[in-house]
């Protein structure tokens, strides 16, 4: 049984996790993870805003 | 010479198809890469917390004071040490890697980038040890995005392990305790609004906590004046004493004929054991953390004619564990804030350069009560506003204005304080000349030299091509700390 992690993911934006399990003679693949390990919550931070603010907010989720 | 993030994607694939490496050879060249240059450069090593990456997408595309990759190791550095470590030969390397042509052959570039999240080539354990090998010398810390505290920082978690099979994970806010409190950080940058004052995903509605290192701006719940605790500040309310992080040992001392007993006092909840060499302590190894204030190390004395050993504690703190007021004094004392949602790439660029002209003490420069530099967040945005008209009954001439705004710096302040202007906004009711107040620009209550500077810069003897009140859209105040929820609507001035 064999666990790789990777974390923290490189050269992305944002942060994302990988978990890979393996089991067996054979080492295959029995689980495979994908996380992503943030959460800043703007559809709360939207509510009650005037609308025409939304795109200037929300366009904050990513910066590239 | 700019660097873009498809370039340099580019030169990791370019390198490995040209050399037709497999998979080995280029875990030993990502090995390479994170390893710390010896060979000079001051350190940096820049986290990511709650953030969008905009502040390295600023940074990345410098151009006017310097292009990143002046700042960062040459690759005329960088080949060589990559070749050795992936058994190659460096002509081959340098060859496929840049067409023979390597125009960075000076002396070392003056920033060993020891890890950037969105930089880095090595991913995972790797460049988390990367990172920590920071540790063991000067660094400079840079972070971005906000630092959420809430449920002790479980919303943003970044890998710790030590190995690809270990899962251990650390709160964002603990790994931006770990490197500041280190002794070795000689620097903090808070690098855009939202790690110095909590910015957009500490607004109002926010349920997590987010919070700037200075300041922060609004919490959830809304905004109320006692809620603009910054990190710092809200880590200083509630210490209750450093865990251990390691024990030193001073003097191993001589003469003990039996293993003598280690006591911590100050706190509790680490049992330590002394290891011996021969008739000396060689190290003391311990199990648990505790908590501790002014711990001191006691060593059973050494028999009639020996050398007493000694240690002292080395202490780390983390959100649990709070800060003392020496720490908090320390801290504050290094932070300088570079806001703007995202700061323009000369204000992080010039800070950065402005410190390192003054290693190895890195003084950091003049800066407000925010911890913003003066040199780019001195004046408000009116002071060379394009739409500005200037009041007709006024006897000011426009180089009267001129001059009434330069502004003298001091260790305590401005001496001269440039106009805050009172706007003409009632006094014009057209859309379409004049100041944008009226369409809700926040200009007045902004402080940032982008009038000055202005942004897409293209050469490096040009300001910028434009900036946001040029547009006539007006600006949302995004270098303030009250961002973005202080003067209410971006597009109203109500």
């Amino acid at each position: 049984m064999a666990t790789i992690v990777v974390d923290p993911l490189t050269r992305i934006e944002g942060h994302n996790r990988w978990v890979v399990e393996a089991t067996g003679a054979n080492l295959s693949v029995t689980e495979a993870k994908s996380s992503g390990t943030l959460f800043r919550g703007f559809e709360n931070i939207l509510k009650t805003r005037d609308p025409r603010d939304a795109p200037q907010i929300t366009q904050r989720i990513c910066g590239v | 010479m700019r660097i873009t993030r498809r370039d340099f994607m580019k030169y990791c694939a370019v390198a490995a198809g040209a050399l037709g490496l497999t998979t080995t050879d280029l875990m030993k060249i990502e090995n390479a890469m994170a390893t710390r240059y010896e060979d000079g450069g001051t350190q940096v090593v820049w986290l990511n917390g709650a953030s969008c990456t905009g502040c390295t997408v600023s940074f990345a595309n410098s151009a006017y004071l310097s292009s990143v990759q002046d700042l960062l190791v040459p690759w005329a550095l960088a080949a060589p040490h990559v070749a050795t470590a992936a058994g190659l030969s460096t002509a081959a390397l340098v060859d496929a890697i840049d067409g023979g042509v390597l125009t960075d052959t000076g002396a070392n570039g003056p920033l060993d980038l020891v890890f950037m999240e969105t930089l880095s080539s090595s991913v995972g354990h790797r460049a988390i040890d990367a990172a920590k090998s920071a540790l063991t010398a000067p660094f400079v810390l840079c972070v971005e995005g906000s630092i959420q505290t809430d449920t002790n920082g479980d919303f943003c978690r970044i890998g710790n392990g030590l190995s690809a099979s270990d899962t251990t994970t650390i709160s964002f806010a603990d790994e931006v305790m770990e490197f500041a409190t280190s002794t070795n950080c000689v620097a903090i940058l808070a690098v855009g609004t939202c790690a110095s004052f909590g910015g957009i995903p500490a607004a109002k509605g926010s349920v997590t906590g987010a919070r700037g290192l200075i300041s922060t701006g609004k919490i959830s719940g809304g905004y109320k004046k006692t809620d603009t605790t910054g990190l710092w500040d809200l880590l200083k309310e509630d210490y209750i004493g450093g865990f251990v992080e390691s024990i030193e040992v001073t003097s191993g001392g001589s003469g003990y004929t039996s293993v003598p007993n280690v006591t911590i006092s100050g706190g509790s909840g680490v049992t330590a054991t002394a290891v011996m060499a021969g008739d000396a302590v060689d190290y003391i190894t311990f199990t648990g953390t505790g908590n501790y204030t002014a711990p001191v190390v006691s060593i059973d004395a050494a028999p009639a004619g020996g050398v007493n050993a000694t240690a002292v504690v080395h202490l780390g703190f983390n959100l649990s564990t709070g800060i003392s007021n020496e720490m908090w004094t320390n801290l504050l004392g290094k932070t300088v804030c570079i806001s703007g949602c995202p700061p323009h790439p000369d204000w992080i660029v010039g800070t950065i350069v402005y410190l390192l002209s003054s290693a190895p003490t890195f003084e950091p420069p003049l800066t407000d009560k925010w911890h913003r530099p003066f040199d780019y967040y001195g004046e408000y945005q009116c002071t060379n506003c394009l739409w500005r008209v200037n009041d007709p009954t006024s006897s000011e001439t426009p180089r009267d204005i001129e001059n009434n705004l330069q502004t003298k710096w001091t260790k305590g302040g401005p001496t001269t304080v440039g106009h805050s202007p009172s706007l003409y906004f009632n006094k014009y009711d057209s859309l379409f000349e004049g100041c944008i107040g009226i369409l809700g620009c926040k200009g007045r209550k902004t402080k940032a030299d982008c009038s000055y500077r202005r942004w897409n810069s293209d050469a490096l003897d040009e300001g910028g091509v434009g900036w946001c009140v040029q547009t006539r859209a007006g600006c949302h105040g995004c270098t303030d700390p009250r961002y973005p929820d202080g003067w209410g609507k971006f597009f109203g001035y109500k």
